[in-house]
């Protein structure tokens, strides 16, 4: 099968998440070759799938758009009389993040091991390990520094068994308690007052929980 | 002075008056994740050293000090 009105009617009628629109996209699109354990928001806008490379573990995020080609030499062949050609491959490497609204344009390889900040125009090649943000991107760090850091502020974490807990998925006995957690000390000092029911002033995290209850994701992402 | 303009540039862009030495800048978010290669750049310049992106840790970049014995191995190699 084809992607492109199939793709979409699987979108719009299945509502997948991000690994279960990657692994339709896995076996139906028509990447030159996409690895495994990816998840690929549906609502990321990714156009010549046939130039590109996705490796292992690449997770895109909503509102992304991945392109193999310059739609301006449209343009410049009306204008100019000419007939030429203006597309690129995209390589990904393996452990890939690219955030919210990033734009990876033709001709890019991303390396292994990379995050892509929210809102970035890649426009160069990324090397393996950093993070790169802005417009046009460039490396703001690397991510083992990242991990570095996620793991010192991890540790000061009152929830971090928790975290251990879960490994990663969404446990429905636990969620409870560590949105009470977090609220508890993301506000410690609102978190612990009675709330005014009726005014705007701040909630205690057992308020805050009961707003939650109907929102709760599922595990999807 | 290697240290305090090292102090001085944190300051600056951290807007916290109180760094010292031993303070830990990334760690305690002083400078976000997003300013290590601009702070590496600046410790290579100042320094006069230059070192590949596997060094930038926590362990040779937390602190001044930190960054002060770093460059002095550095050096020495």
């Amino acid at each position: 099968m084809k992607t492109g009105k199939a793709s979409g009617l699987y979108r719009r009628l299945c509502n997948p998440s991000g690994h279960e629109y990657a692994d339709f996209l896995s076996r139906h699109g028509r990447f030159y070759s996409m690895g495994e354990g990816c998840h690929i928001s549906p609502k990321a806008s990714i156009t010549d799938q046939a130039y590109m490379r996705i490796g292992n573990n690449v997770r895109i995020s909503s509102g992304c758009s991945i392109f193999g080609h310059d739609g301006a030499v449209n343009m410049i062949n009306r204008a100019y009389g000419l007939w030429l050609d203006s597309v690129g491959k995209i390589d990904i490497g393996d452990n890939v993040f690219i955030a919210h609204r990033a734009i990876i344009q033709p001709g890019v390889t991303i390396g292994s091991n990379v995050i892509v900040c929210a809102g970035s125009v890649v426009n160069r090649d990324v090397e393996d390990g950093m993070i790169v943000a802005g417009i046009p991107a460039r490396p703001v760090s690397t991510v083992s520094m990242h991990v570095e850091l996620l793991k010192s502020r991890n540790a000061k974490y009152p929830w971090r068994d928790l975290i251990e807990a879960r490994q990663g998925g969404w446990n429905p006995d636990l969620e409870k308690e560590l949105l009470r957690l977090r609220v508890d000390f993301f506000y410690p000092a609102e978190g612990g007052e009675e709330s005014d029911s009726a005014g705007s002033g701040p909630d205690s995290s057992e308020a805050v929980l009961k707003r939650a209850e109907p929102h709760d994701s599922g595990g999807r992402e | 002075m290697l240290a305090e303009t090292l102090i001085d540039f944190i300051r600056d862009r951290s807007g916290v008056i109180e760094v010292t030495l031993e303070t830990p800048i990334f760690s305690e978010g002083l400078l976000d994740s997003m300013a290590v290669m601009e702070f590496a750049t600046f410790v290579q310049e100042k320094a006069g050293v230059t070192f590949p992106t596997a060094d930038l840790t926590l362990e040779n970049m937390d602190s001044v000090e930190r960054v002060l014995a770093f460059v002095e191995k550095k050096k020495a190699t």
